[in-house]
Formats: structure tokens, C-alpha cells, sequence
């Protein structure tokens, strides 16, 4: 429980392409253009900087640069071979995410400064009519869009255009 | 919210009666409710008592 539910884990994963030839021997494909009867296959790596401060990851054609604010080089590679080895590496650092419930990926409806109730249900009733699917009716009771007119009314309404 | 009571509403726009309907309708619907609490701070009045 509260496990791995919110954060940041930048990291790549690159794959380059290789032709091989009847000994095995790889040469990188630098060519988009893929020629016929070549025999290819692929490399796949990953790298992931397990950092909590605030940073810049530059992507470059010829390299990549993370600058940070803080903290520690704790730098991770992952060499594959291929992708699912270097996705599982990847989640043996980082974890497994926590599970959602199903309906948390559904539609979802909240807007602020209803002026009551019976407003709220029929824009509820209105899903139902029109048969729009919806799971759940977030909802804050505000005061401060109410009471502070002018300084903090977060649902101003459409703007006019006449 | 009544009077930046967290915890209260306005009884007459938000009659907890009509409230709880809403939410059991809701429910019934086989919906979720999810209540966002805006938190406000309420400053008693120090002359009365009964205040706050």
C-alpha cells in the first residue's frame, strides 16, 4: 500500500540495428533503408539515473546529457540483449507500479461552483440520458468561489463575445 | 462549506438530506463519489463563545 503510486524514473532504452553476416559477425545499420535479403537483428540497452532532484536530460544526435541540481551518481545500465531484458532489469530498480482499480480509467466529472445540489445531479442524469458512460462525480463544495468575488472565483463562466 | 468550516456546508444550497441522496443514487448507479477537500482556515470570533 502507498507503494511506488507517484514518481519519476527517466531513463532510455535504445536498440541499435545490425546486420549479420554468415560467421555472425554484426555491422551496425546506419541506413534507414533496409536492402533485401540481409540478414539483421537487433541490440537493445538501457540507462537510468536514479536521481530525485530537479533535472535536464538533453537528447542529442551523438549523445545524451543529464544535468542536476543534487544528489548522488547513481547511475544504472542495463544490457539487454534485447528489450524484455531491459525492461525487466529496469523494474527490478524502480518496482512494480501499484495496481488501479478498474474504474478509476474511466470518465471522470468535476467542475467547480455548482450553486447546489440538484444542479450536480442533473449534470449526472444528463450522462445517463445521452448514454455517455461515467464512473465517478469528483466534488468540493467551494467556498472561496462563492465568497471572495473577484479575488478567488475559479469558475468564472464562458467569456462574452458580444 | 459553511463559514470556512471544512467540514460543513451550506445548509440551504447543500442540505446534507438531499446530499446523501445524491450519493446513494450515485452508488446505486454502481458510480464513485471521490470528495475534494479544499482546506480553509476559519477564524473564530473571540468575543463569542458559541463561535467556532
Amino acid at each position: 500500500m502507498y507503494r511506488n503510486l507517484y514518481g519519476t524514473h527517466p531513463s532510455y532504452l535504445e536498440t541499435r540495428y545490425y546486420t549479420t553476416d554468415a560467421s555472425g559477425n554484426l555491422t551496425l545499420v546506419t541506413s534507414n533503408e533496409k536492402t533485401p535479403g540481409v540478414n539483421y537483428t537487433s541490440l537493445s540497452h538501457g540507462v537510468y539515473l536514479r536521481n530525485a532532484h530537479g533535472q535536464d536530460v538533453l537528447l542529442r544526435p551523438d549523445n545524451i546529457t543529464w544535468r542536476t541540481i543534487g544528489g548522488s551518481i547513481d547511475l544504472y545500465f542495463f544490457p539487454g540483449p534485447s528489450q524484455p531484458e531491459v525492461t525487466a532489469s529496469y523494474l527490478n530498480v524502480v518496482g512494480l507500479p501499484a495496481l488501479q482499480q478498474f474504474w478509476t480509467f474511466g470518465f471522470h466529472q468535476t467542475r467547480w461552483g455548482y450553486t447546489n445540489i440538484s444542479q450536480l445531479q442533473d449534470v449526472v442524469d444528463n450522462y445517463s440520458k445521452f448514454k455517455i458512460p461515467l464512473e465517478s462525480v469528483w466534488y468540493v463544495e467551494d467556498a472561496l468561489s462563492r465568497q471572495s468575488h473577484g479575488l478567488a472565483n475559479r469558475n468564472p463562466g464562458p467569456i462574452s463575445t458580444t | 462549506m459553511k463559514s470556512y468550516r471544512d467540514f460543513e456546508a451550506d445548509p440551504v444550497r447543500f442540505n446534507y438530506t438531499q446530499w446523501a441522496g445524491f450519493i446513494d443514487r450515485l452508488h446505486a448507479g454502481g458510480r464513485h463519489y471521490v470528495p475534494i477537500i479544499d482546506s480553509a482556515i476559519y477564524i473564530p470570533n473571540p468575543e463569542n463563545e458559541t463561535d467556532g
